[in-house]
């Protein structure tokens, strides 16, 4: 899985860190971390809670073309 | 015959998971029931419930080292002296009421299952304390070190 820079950028955006995410939304650290590395695949609910929090569109940040799904 | 390819899709994974998950729990409660019943009527020897203790006892340090190995306690109680207080003075009653009752039936003698019971008591009260103490330790120092990572590599990336 590549690495979600789209998320990275919309939270850099807001000037807000890992930490302060995961708070808001109720998860570790951890866990966002792993999601900006592409370690780990986020379930919908958890997307969609982290679009609500940085007030972003599911595309804007979890969009993949087809061809990202391979490398 | 390829091995490596899943034949489940996502959501059959995650079921199966479910299962497993079930399933794990209910060989922990099996094996504790089968040793309880053993020792129960009469049968408490190593002999008897010696391969009992030694598959519990795996399952019961792969868990709690693969958890904290990743930064997780558990799902609702927080690791904190309170809780930890709580299911050590629960798993003192416990044990303490479980061989009292096995006392008295073997023995008919009030006083000494009262005095097993106050032994049991207190000596797993403090035992399953220390125990948990020290896990919580381990992992809070853990989750430190795991936050610390996450932190490094929000600012290298």
């Amino acid at each position: 899985m590549p690495k979600n820079i789209a998320l990275k950028l919309a939270r850099t955006k807001k000037d807000i860190t890992q930490k302060d995410l995961a708070e808001q939304i109720g998860v570790s650290r951890q866990t966002i971390n792993a999601i900006e590395k592409g370690e780990y695949n986020p379930t919908i609910k958890l997307c969609l809670k982290i679009c609500w929090a940085l007030d972003a569109s599911l595309d804007e940040l979890f969009w993949e073309d087809e061809c990202d799904e391979t490398t | 015959m390829k091995l490596h390819k899943s034949n489940l899709d996502e959501m059959q994974e995650q079921k199966l998971l479910k299962i497993e998950h079930t399933c794990c729990w209910i060989a922990f409660g099996g094996l504790l029931a089968a040793m309880y019943i053993q020792i129960a009527i009469g049968n408490g020897g190593i002999s008897y419930i010696g391969g009992e203790c030694i598959v519990l006892l795996i399952m019961s340090v792969y868990l709690v080292t693969d958890c904290i190995r990743n930064g997780i306690w558990d799902r609702r109680l927080k690791p904190n002296v309170k809780t930890n207080l709580t299911l050590s003075l629960t798993a003192g009653l416990l044990l303490g009421g479980i061989w009292s009752i096995i006392s008295y039936r073997n023995y008919h003698k009030l006083i000494g299952s009262i005095a097993i019971f106050a032994i049991i008591f207190i000596s797993v009260t403090f035992l399953v304390l220390a125990v948990l103490s020290a896990l919580t330790a381990i992992y809070q120092q853990k989750k430190k070190q795991l936050d610390d990572l996450a932190e490094k590599e929000e600012h290298e990336q």
